[in-house]
């Protein structure tokens, strides 16, 4: 029979996996308020903390989501007017995606029309499309109910269809 | 398993056309991670185990001080938890006579020298004058 010590170390190691594998999305969602290293760090500490849990949350990956959304709140409200300038040359600097050639999107395509959506909206569509997580499980990070989390996501879907859809437009004519 | 409903066809291309963007690459470490949170874990508990050695010592502190911390005023050893009762058995050797110095020096600690014990002096004859000469 396993001790109870290897039983906890296996747990730890299959937590710190899977939040390993999806890093780069909670990354790009701490990039929703920080740049891309005040990104890196908040889930570098996220993960920190998630290893300390004992015992471990019941589900992991919404707890990290969760975690990383309000140290990256808190964090940005703590920043200076100059690190807000810092932030904004950074945001510049690295792109929110990777550009590869099996992409169905252009990489900066994609972002921009992120951009253009209200920040809830935006958190709505990153967490589904990204994180991979279920409406319940958006209701729950963002504390808002799962209809409402639904509408959102319809909504904001359709505002990046337009925005995605016009320069196409505007090339051909 | 992921809802669909409520999209059209074309939100649900968009969504394909979307997840087939991979997100920036993020460098997380996942060892530096283990090793800070196991020292955190670490200082949790040596902080946990020095507050719960000071509690010890300040209750055993106060239970000595504290003379009411026992239900009563009473000051007999027998209450005090973790006092020593020691009980010297008696000597199985001969009593030490009254006239021996150990003897008398006691006497005279407890009683004064009207505790001393009488002297066994010899019997004293009666002499007459007559009985000289």
């Amino acid at each position: 029979m396993p001790s109870f010590h290897c039983v906890h170390m296996s747990e730890l190691e299959r937590v710190t996996k899977v939040v390993v594998e999806r890093a780069p999305a909670l990354a790009l969602y701490a990039r929703q308020w920080l740049d891309a290293a005040s990104a890196q760090d908040v889930v570098q500490d996220a993960l920190t903390s998630l290893l300390t849990q004992h015992p471990s949350p019941q589900d992991p990956v919404a707890w990290m989501f969760r975690a990383v959304r309000n140290a990256a709140i808190d964090h940005a409200r703590a920043a200076s007017r100059r690190r807000r300038r810092e932030r904004e040359v950074a945001r510049t600097r690295r792109e929110w995606f990777e550009s590869r050639p099996d992409s169905l999107l252009d990489a900066h395509t994609a972002e921009q029309a992120l951009l253009k959506l209200p920040v809830e909206s935006r958190e709505i569509v990153v967490l589904r499309i990204w994180g991979g997580l279920g409406l319940a499980q958006i209701g729950r990070i963002m504390q808002l109910s799962v209809t409402t989390v639904h509408e959102r996501y319809v909504e904001a879907l359709e505002r990046m269809r337009i925005a995605l859809e016009r320069p196409c437009r505007n090339k051909m004519d | 398993m992921q809802e669909q409903d409520g999209l059209s066809t074309e939100q649900q291309e968009l969504e394909l056309a979307l997840r087939s963007v991979a997100p920036a690459a993020a460098r997380v470490d996942p060892v530096s991670a283990a090793f800070a949170a196991g020292l955190a874990s670490g200082r949790r508990q040596i902080r946990f185990w020095r507050a719960t050695a000071v509690i010890v010592l300040a209750t055993g502190i106060a239970s000595q001080l504290l003379p009411g911390g026992h239900g009563g005023a009473s000051d007999s050893p027998h209450d005090r938890p973790g006092s020593v009762l020691v009980v010297r058995q008696e000597s199985s050797e001969p009593p030490l006579p009254e006239q021996s110095v150990l003897m008398l020096q006691r006497a005279m600690e407890k009683q004064g020298a009207e505790g001393l014990p009488a002297a066994p002096l010899c019997p004293v004859q009666t002499l007459h004058a007559g009985d000289v000469l």
